[in-house]
């Protein structure tokens, strides 16, 4: 029977057991950077495993956050209802306002022809956790079985954009909010219409990148998506104009997103962006032809066709 | 560590049984972390209540929590997608080294020498962890809520710190 290690041999074998692992988990660092996609399903997987499991857990935290939050509400009770009445009032000057321009619009539409794209639906999805973390924002949102969500389908509220889907599942989809540091979202200045990139930073503000010099962004602008790409739909609101300066502009999300619970998913349908484009007949490689070759990636047969 | 787990296959089934209840509480924790952030105050600043769990248990029950069990846990956080993939597995395992690499000097401490210490080390895994983001994403995060959520882990540690010792006593019972 072999013998088990002891004393002073022991304690190094069980030192070098430590640093394998510590160099693992390193390891794993640049391998989650690699983004495999392998990875990403089997990382949206185990979500979809653990989310019922998640909720459960969430709900004492949940019931501890509105215990606060109706405290907090009774304290400022008096000060809520003076400011609902003003907001009130102003909401009816805008409601007039609304009606106006929704009229000028109609009839603005028949005269230049404007189809409003009908190739997209929504359903609703609740947001079931929250980033909770200042390196990754993302959420999971349930949106029930049998729903065809798929990746970079666009999340909205009643007040813009939320994100866009990164990976699905059965039940639960993985949301990546606008300012997670790997979002992008293709926008235009609302008044000049001037594009740009509106790029998350993993911070409460957003930064308008790759904006023209030309373009001369104001304070409390709004920035709409674009549609340009193809992927989300133009005219979602992103998010207002907060800081300009010479080298940059930051940009506040219309969408508390803080404070998400329900959401919309708009799907696509089949005959968009997936359907109309097919990445294989456009990007296939050259055949592998052994004649006599004329330049790198040509071939007298092809040349000959 | 393992070189103090008893030989008898009796008392070796007990610590496989306490081993595999230490890491469901971790589970638990960690999930906890996530639901934190449900609460605006802690919106992308949760407590890292899972590094405290492992500081604990590393620092009083080292042979129930071995380095292998803590790397599975930081696993297990990293596809729930807490951190960037693979960060939460190298902190949480560098936690636990560092953690149980001190234990020696500071367990018979005074509980103010036990906390000033473990927020020193939380504080130096927010720095690992800042930097890991900046090599992955030459960008700087949110610095305040990094400072926040280090801090609010900080301040945590003496209510764990009390349920934790107060566990230890009923299970030991």
């Amino acid at each position: 029977m072999a013998r088990k290690p002891t004393g002073k041999r022991a304690q190094n074998s069980n030192h070098v057991s430590q640093l394998v692992i510590l160099l693992f988990g390193f390891l794993l660092i640049f391998l989650g950077k690699a983004d495999l996609l392998f990875m990403r399903e089997a990382q949206m997987r185990f979500n979809e495993l653990m989310t019922p499991l998640q909720k459960m857990v969430s709900l004492p935290v949940e019931a501890v956050e509105t215990m606060f939050e109706g405290a907090r509400t009774v304290a400022s009770l008096r000060a809520e209802a003076n400011r609902l009445a003003a907001e009130n009032k102003r909401l009816r000057r805008w409601q007039r306002r609304a009606e106006l321009l929704e009229s000028e619009n109609r009839q603005l539409r028949t005269v230049t022809g404007v189809i409003v794209p009908q190739d997209r639906r929504a359903i609703t999805a609740r947001a079931v956790t929250a980033p909770g973390s200042g390196f990754v924002h993302s959420i999971q949102v349930e949106h029930g079985p049998n729903i065809p969500v798929r990746r970079g389908d666009p999340v909205v509220t009643a007040d813009g954009l939320v994100g866009f889907v990164i990976s699905t599942g059965a039940t639960y989809s993985t949301v990546l909010l606008l300012s997670d540091i790997n979002a992008r979202i293709p926008v235009i200045l609302s008044r000049s219409s001037w594009p740009g990139i509106a790029a998350g930073r993993n911070t409460s503000l957003l930064q308008l990148e790759f904006l023209p010099k030309e373009a001369k962004p104001a304070l409390g602008e709004l920035v709409q998506t674009s549609g340009h790409g193809g992927v989300l739909p133009a005219g979602i609101a992103v998010g207002r104009v907060v800081f300009v300066d010479e080298d940059s502009v930051r940009l506040e999300p219309v969408v508390d997103l803080r404070r998400l619970s329900y959401v919309s998913i708009l799907l696509r349908d089949d005959e968009t962006i997936d359907g109309i484009v097919d990445a294989d007949a456009f990007f296939s490689p050259l055949r592998n032809v052994t004649e006599k070759r004329l330049l790198e990636g040509f071939n007298t047969k092809d040349v000959l066709q | 560590m393992s070189e103090h787990l008893p030989q008898s296959p009796d008392i070796k089934v007990g610590y496989v049984q306490h081993r595999f209840l230490v890491a469901f509480g971790c589970a638990l924790v960690i999930l906890l972390e996530r639901a934190f952030g449900h609460w605006v105050l802690f919106f992308d600043a949760s407590p890292l209540l899972s590094y405290l769990y492992v500081g604990f248990l590393a620092l009083y029950f080292p042979a129930i929590l071995p380095a292998s069990i803590v790397c599975l846990l930081g696993l297990f956080a990293d596809f729930l997608a807490l951190d960037p993939f693979g960060v939460r597995t190298f902190t949480l395992t560098g936690f636990y080294l560092l953690v149980r690499w001190r234990a020696d000097q500071i367990i018979d401490e005074d509980f103010i020498t036990i906390w000033s210490q473990m927020a020193l080390y939380v504080m130096a895994i927010a720095l690992v962890r800042l930097a890991c983001y900046v090599g992955l994403y030459v960008s700087f995060p949110d610095l305040l809520s990094l400072a926040y959520q280090t801090g609010m882990t900080i301040l945590i540690f003496p209510i764990l710190f009390v349920i934790g010792k107060s566990l230890a006593a009923i299970l030991q019972r």
